[in-house]
């Protein structure tokens, strides 16, 4: 019998998004010397995706 | 880190699913909060501040209506260039307006701790929480 329902999985990404007057080069080094970390960049949609979180419900 | 639905938030869905006597039509997730508190969420919390005070916040409504894929609803928000310049470490969705949300506020829903993003006034950046019902 199945019997699971709730909530599983909460998931977080967060994407900052590159200013016109930087490069993404330059966008991503701004976002490393604030300490961010780099997860991922996309240059069409033009961010940079500095978290993704993908936790099970406690 | 924990990822986790406060017991608050569990009821405030099941009132809204089944209209129950503590239903209010204005009282759903519409609003994102991140803040700067490094302490862990617990699921009874009622609001940010449970655990202690918390020092810089921002919430805001979400960028547009959440959407539904399955049973995986996303919610989207973007904060604007010049707020919440400071370190975020716990982002969390609310149950009321973002005029009414303050980290003293019972309105947490379900939230996510443990993160480390620093935010400058040169970008804007854009959280994306998704809900997988299952």
């Amino acid at each position: 019998m199945d019997t699971n329902v709730g909530i599983a999985r909460i998931e977080v990404t967060a994407k900052a998004n590159r200013p016109d007057h930087l490069s993404m080069g330059e966008f991503v080094e701004l976002l490393t010397a604030a300490g961010n970390q780099i997860i991922d960049t996309d240059e069409t949609a033009d961010t940079v995706t500095v978290a993704h979180t993908i936790e099970d419900v406690a | 880190m924990a990822a986790l639905v406060f017991t608050q938030g569990l009821q405030r869905i099941a009132d809204t699913a089944s209209h129950t006597a503590g239903y209010a039509s204005a009282r759903f997730i519409q609003t994102m909060s991140v803040d700067d508190s490094s302490t862990a969420f617990a699921a009874g919390n009622t609001a940010l501040n449970s655990g202690g005070a918390v020092a810089n916040e921002f919430d805001q409504a979400f960028d547009a209506t959440p959407t539904r894929s399955g049973q995986t609803v996303s919610h989207v928000m973007t904060i604007p260039l010049a707020s919440a310049i400071f370190t975020i470490r716990r982002i969390a969705l609310h149950d009321d307006t973002a005029a009414t949300v303050l980290s003293s506020t019972s309105t947490i829903v379900c939230g996510i701790d443990g993160q480390s993003l620093t935010k400058t006034a040169d970008f804007t950046l854009t959280f994306t929480v998704t809900v997988t019902y299952a």
